[in-house]
């Protein structure tokens, strides 16, 4: 409380430019904040332009409600899009770009706090939402996800506020299914909102903690990794400059895609709350976007690269800053070695150098450089199944092993959605990507334990069936889509389908195959797949 | 996974609904007998369901999507709630004049929503259950429900005669012979429309069943037109069943006779299948269900007697006077006609323009000369 009031007084002070009030608070912990007063002032004006219609400002430069919440970047965007729609504010793209920034700064979130809810801003698809609460699952979780709540923070009052809104937005919340059977209006308005100031309360530790930290210069070279689910590893690198401010970049990549494709390409990222990297690119004329968050030492950066058009198609990244002082293994492709073949194996990293080294294997070095070693690596045997890769000095942090053969693939996901589009509709087709992952029983020999050991991606032939009976009937296989060769299924095209029964969509339920063979070894795994219909509309956090 | 998509189409429906006493009852084969249904964005169709034939389009001046349809119960006039659900309008249905306009928002810094429409058996009081939120500067607050009572006669700019606070989530209403007001929700209430005062006459969320788990049943579909009965798909669970036995999921019919204001429940099948609506056979010995399967259904050996696939989905049922027709609608723009003896199909009836009905109800009237 006390640090939030003295954020308040400096605001008024620096408002009225009563400047000896700031400094009478020699007293208080001293607030370094990011955030300069000539912003501050900047954006009070424009939450008073835009805003003050309905929002009441407060002598002390606060305004009603919108002072009184976190969230994220993209919850202030949502929100002030629901302002526009709702109540029909009318703000400069401009003015709400800035808002939003604005607003991300003064009132985010702190790293650690969306720590655990990173997949859906990123924009993942077909993952599962971190269950902690079943009741508040059943609540709050059945038109959205989970994270659109558990990424805001507020009081009860403003969490009650919330439900209000629902209430009078959304009569027929009463009446739905998991709602019905209860008072949901006064569960929702009692225990629950309980509950989530408490769980998710306006004032943290946390967020205290994060204003005061120094946000870093992002700029410099950067080393990145990655994974396409379904068609494998890439590497490359990255130049971040300044473009403007302390938060604006502009960055170019250089990047190895799987089977040798070359990528290049460039474009600009704006950094919210000090760590919310959001990026846009083009890499060989194909837009992506970034969403990523970076660690609070300014040194490494996580997160999703993906198709603007389809951001269910992207790539799960890791940026390190090249340091002199740094000499770090990021990732070996691929990332386990069978016996009796001879591999190629790539090393990505940052100062690479001395010797390379895996345990129970001959190596000759193809190429070497201080970002990429290629070597081709032959395994002499097979110590203990997980091994170790070792460059000089650096030791890489995850095991490697090395395996006689598969014991058994599983399919990630194991429930995927797809979603109909196109067909001269407003939503493009969902797609759902299937990826199959190799596993060795471990020591106990057998599957499904503990000490089982995760081989990486492996290459299989990939089919469709109808999921049951009713599939069946409705001949689902044959309406939903097709699956390629890299397990991606493209789901049909939108639209009520005349030639099915019912005049039903291209909707299907169907189960996704793996089949791996090698050395006369075969197995198989499946998933299951719900082809189902499009959403109307698509908000960054779902 | 299709379950999926139906409870989402479930949800979907908001719509309401209401009572045309049971002045009929009996009336078979007496006058012509005519159907009443909406269409989308602002249409009402009249149809003489016998002839296959649509006789009368109507258009609700203004109108976003009509909902449920409330005929006064000399059959000339409807009560169409539109526009959201926050308005209701009286069509008089031979010229198509606006005799009754409400709007439900009728405070400033409110906004409503109506869940539910009833009509006096004398025609001449309207019974709305309105949701109302209050609007303010910079933040909602949600409100007690109510139920406003509008005379008939108030003409186009219609105010509330009185208002009395209700129960939450009440989904359908219904006036009995004698005049009471039956409102359904969490359990089934009877109203007192003079003072407001209501008591739980049939409990649902509360009742003490042995060995029965709380029961759904979601009506927002009229079904008394020719029978004189309320009627409803009710699922529940047999808890004395274990868990991973699909036939613990019980269907049942529950229903309100509106002559002798009698409640009952009657258990026709195990197994889940989603049904929407039911509709009683005049003779009150059979009923009839639907969704993506019609079926018929014995009362008084409680049990399944037919099932057959439907070509789409439809949402209600409802049933000729002279009980030899069943009638399927909603959704689409077309009502299936089956022959309530063996469910063999007899004909359809396409509305004009193929507009989507959508949640919007039928209505059978009889209207007098
Ligand atoms: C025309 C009146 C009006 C204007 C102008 C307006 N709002 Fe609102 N605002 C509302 C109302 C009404 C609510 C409560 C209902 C809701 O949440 O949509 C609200 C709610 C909010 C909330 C609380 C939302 C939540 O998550 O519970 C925030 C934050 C907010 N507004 C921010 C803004 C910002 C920022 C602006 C300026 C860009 C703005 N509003 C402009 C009327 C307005
Ligand atoms: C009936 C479906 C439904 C349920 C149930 C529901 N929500 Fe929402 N919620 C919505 C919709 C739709 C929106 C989007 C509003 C908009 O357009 O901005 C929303 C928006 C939100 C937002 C973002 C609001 C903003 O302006 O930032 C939060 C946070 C939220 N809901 C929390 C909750 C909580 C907490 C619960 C449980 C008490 C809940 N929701 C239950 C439908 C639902």
């Amino acid at each position: 409380m006390q640090i939030k009031k003295t954020l308040y007084l400096i605001l008024t002070a620096c408002l009225s430019f009563i400047l000896f009030s700031c400094s009478s608070e020699k007293n208080e912990p001293k607030l370094t904040s990011n955030i300069t007063d000539e912003v501050k002032k900047a954006g009070i004006e424009l939450i008073s332009e835009n805003c003050s219609g309905c929002h009441i400002a407060s002598k002390q430069g606060s305004f009603s409600r919108i002072s009184a919440i976190r969230k994220t970047p993209e919850g202030w965007d949502m929100n002030i899009v629901r302002m526009m729609i709702f109540h029909g504010v009318e703000i400069e793209k401009s003015d709400r770009r800035k808002l939003v920034k604005y607003l991300s700064d003064t009132q985010g979130l702190a790293p650690s706090e969306t720590a655990g809810f990173r997949d859906i801003l990123e924009r993942k698809h077909n993952v599962i939402e971190p269950t902690e609460d079943q009741d508040l699952m059943n609540m709050c979780a059945r038109c959205h996800t989970y994270t659109r709540v558990a990424l805001q923070r507020r009081d009860v009052n403003e969490w009650q506020n919330l439900v209000h809104m629902h209430l009078g937005q959304w009569a027929s919340i009463e009446y739905h299914m998991l709602a019905r059977e209860r008072d949901w209006r006064a569960d929702a308005l009692g225990s629950v909102s309980e509950k989530l100031a408490k769980k998710y309360p306006f004032e943290t530790e946390a967020w205290n903690e994060w204003q005061k930290t120094p946000w870093k210069d992002m700029s410099g070279e950067w080393r990145i990794i990655g994974h396409i689910a379904g068609t494998g590893d890439i590497e490359g690198t990255m130049s971040i400059s300044k473009a403007q401010g302390n938060d604006q970049y502009k960055t170019s990549f250089t990047l190895n895609f799987p089977k040798g494709e070359k990528v290049t390409g460039g474009g600009k990222a704006l950094v919210y709350s000090g760590y919310e990297w959001r990026g846009t690119a083009k890499l060989n004329d194909v837009k992506y976007r970034q969403i990523w968050a970076a660690s609070s030492d300014g040194n490494s950066m996580k997160g999703r690269f993906f198709k603007k058009s389809n951001p269910e198609e992207g790539i799960e990244i890791t940026a390190l800053r090249k340091q002199d002082t740094v000499h770090t293994i990021m990732s070996v492709t691929p990332s386990s070695l069978a016996t009796r073949t001879e591999t190629e194996i790539t090393i990505n990293g940052i100062n690479l150098s001395g010797d390379v080294h895996i345990e129970g294997t001959k190596i000759t070095v193809k190429s070497q450089t201080p970002d990429r070693i290629v070597i081709l690596a032959t395994a002499e045997s097979t110590p203990d199944q997980s091994s170790k890769v070792t460059i000089g000095k650096s030791t890489y942090d995850k095991a490697f092993p090395i395996y006689k053969a598969v014991d058994y693939i599983k399919i990630t996901p194991e429930y995927g959605i797809s979603r109909v589009g196109g067909g001269g509709g407003a939503t493009a087709k969902v797609k759902a990507q299937f990826e199959a992952i190799g596993y060795l029983n471990g020591k106990d020999g057998v599957k499904g334990t503990k000490d089982d050991i995760r081989l990486g991606m492996v290459f299989v032939t990939w089919s469709h069936e109808n999921f049951n009976e009713d599939a069946a009937k409705m001949q689902d296989k044959k309406y939903a889509g097709i699956l390629t060769k890299r397990g991606t299924f493209i789901p049909a095209i939108a639209g009520p389908n005349p030639v099915r029964k019912y005049g039903t969509n291209n909707v299907g339920d169907l189960r996704i195959i793996a089949v791996y063979e090698k050395n006369g070894v075969k197995l198989t795994a499946e998933a299951h797949l719900i082809a189902t219909v499009q959403r109307w509309n698509n908000p960054p956090i779902p | 996974m299709r379950n999926i998509s139906v409870q989402k189409t479930i949800i979907k429906i908001v719509i309401s609904s209401l009572i045309a006493a049971s002045l009929f009852l009996g009336s078979f084969g007496f006058a012509k007998e005519l159907l009443v249904v909406g269409a989308r964005p602002d249409k009402l169709f009249i149809v003489d369901m016998k002839a296959r034939k649509v006789l009368k389009k109507i258009i609700i001046p203004d109108s976003t999507g009509p909902q449920t349809i409330i005929p006064s119960p000399d059959g000339k006039i409807a009560y169409v709630l539109t526009n959201h659900m926050r308005q209701i309008v009286g069509i008089e249905l031979d010229e198509g004049k606006i005799v009754f306009s409400a709007d439900l928002d009728y405070k400033d810094d409110e906004r409503t929503w109506n869940y539910a429409i009833a009509i006096s058996p004398d025609g001449k009081e309207l019974y709305s259950y309105d949701i109302p939120t209050r609007i303010h500067l910079d933040r909602y607050e949600s409100l007690e429900p109510r139920l406003t009572v509008f005379k008939t006669d108030a003409g186009k700019d219609a105010k509330p005669d009185r208002s009395f606070a209700m129960p939450r989530r009440i989904h359908l209403m219904m006036v009995a012979d004698s005049g009471a007001l039956y409102a359904m929700g969490w359990d089934f209430y009877k109203v007192d429309v003079k003072t407001g005062k209501y008591e739980t006459a049939y409990p649902l969320r509360n009742w003490k069943l042995k060995n029965l788990s709380q029961p759904d049943a979601l009506a927002f579909w009229p079904s008394w037109d020719n029978n004189g009965i309320f009627s409803t798909p009710i699922y529940y669970a047999r808890t004395d069943i274990p868990e991973d036995d699909m036939s613990r999921f019980r269907t049942g019919v529950l229903s309100l006779n509106l002559k002798t204001e009698k409640f009952d429940m009657i258990e026709f099948q195990a197994a889940p299948e989603i049904l929407f609506t039911t509709v009683y056979h005049p003779d009150h010995k059979t009923a009839y269900a639907a969704y993506n399967t019609l079926l018929k259904i014995d009362l008084v050996n409680p049990k399944t007697l037919k099932r057959i696939p439907l070509e789409h989905t439809y949402y209600q049922t409802n049933i000729s006077a002279d009980g030899t027709e069943v009638y399927v609608g909603g959704t689409t723009c077309d009502i299936a006609v089956y022959s309530s003896k063996d469910l063999s199909k007899k004909g359809q009836v396409l509305l004009p323009g193929c507009p989507d009905m959508g949640a919007t109800v039928m209505r059978i009237i009889h209207p007098k000369d």
